[in-house]
């Protein structure tokens, strides 16, 4: 039975967990601002799929191994191949078919081939196969009583 | 030379404590096992995130700077984008959801465009278990 872990790791935990996963599902859009999150590793069939019909049928019917959910954190996708021009950002439009969600779309079926810890220890980088990468950087000293993003680990 | 003897120990005896102590109040934490651990914003800032303090170099993959968000790049989404996290927020809150219930919650809420009242009957839904 694969159960979320909630025992307290560090974030180089995750990361290196990360290493090698590819993402196979992004949810963001419409309503949620500049929220979105990842699905990474292994899919797990959900016992209650989401009736949410604005899904892709693989977030609505399965749980993923490693989700990373990024709540009130700042984040952009870089294209390092074009000279780290931005593909999105969290204060791109987040309609349906705009901006965020297309850009978002480009990380499915792309694997993290490294990721990288901010030498504060709570910014990082993803860097995906074929030269996309994911910048996250915290917030909560800015906004109080957030969280700005969270690891969810299912083994 | 007396007064030499002052002006070279005193920094030694004096800054270093001082230091420390500005490296404590900015969120530097000793763990005990003589390891900096930064502290702060990561995960949780209500305590409810998951993946807690580094050690500073611990990390077993590459450690750096992270590239800055490049402001101005988006679509002058900003202020909508932070009043919807703002009102999704709310409304979690509101049903006090915890980190579980908040990952079903994003689930059933994103694409949809909903409004605070609508947004309160989903998390309501996932709180009551009839929406999981």
């Amino acid at each position: 039975m694969v159960q979320l872990d909630n025992n307290e790791h560090t974030i180089s935990f995750y990361l290196e967990l990360l290493s090698d996963m590819p993402c196979w599902a992004v949810v963001a859009g419409e309503g949620t601002g500049s929220m979105v999150s990842l699905s990474f590793g292994k899919k797990f069939l959900r016992e209650y799929p989401s009736k949410n019909e604005n899904l892709t049928h693989d977030s609505a019917t399965y749980d993923a191994e490693l989700e990373l959910f990024i709540q009130f954190a700042d984040w952009q996708i870089l294209d390092v191949n074009q000279n780290n021009l931005v593909v999105c950002n969290c204060d791109s439009c987040n309609n349906n078919d705009g901006e965020m969600v297309s850009g978002l779309n480009q990380l499915i079926n792309k694997k993290v081939v490294s990721t990288m810890l901010d030498f504060n220890g709570k910014d990082f980088e993803l860097n995906f196969e074929g030269g996309l990468k994911l910048c996250v950087i915290c917030q909560v000293d800015i906004i109080p009583d957030c969280i700005d993003y969270d690891f969810y680990y299912r083994c | 030379m007396g007064e030499w003897k002052l002006i070279v120990v005193c920094p030694l005896l004096f800054t270093c404590p001082l230091l420390f102590t500005a490296n404590k109040t900015k969120g530097f934490i000793d763990d005990g096992n003589g390891n900096i651990l930064v502290g702060g914003a990561r995960g949780g800032g209500s305590g409810a995130g998951r993946g807690t303090y580094d050690s500073i170099g611990s990390s077993g993959g590459s450690s750096g700077r992270v590239t800055p968000i490049s402001k101005g790049t988006g679509t002058g989404q900003r202020g909508n984008n932070q009043s919807q996290n703002s009102m999704a927020k709310a409304a979690a809150n509101s049903l006090n959801l915890n980190r579980a219930q908040r990952q079903i919650y994003h689930r059933e809420i994103s694409k949809k465009g909903y409004n605070y009242e609508q947004l309160q009957g989903v998390a309501k839904g996932v709180k009551d278990g009839s929406i999981r």
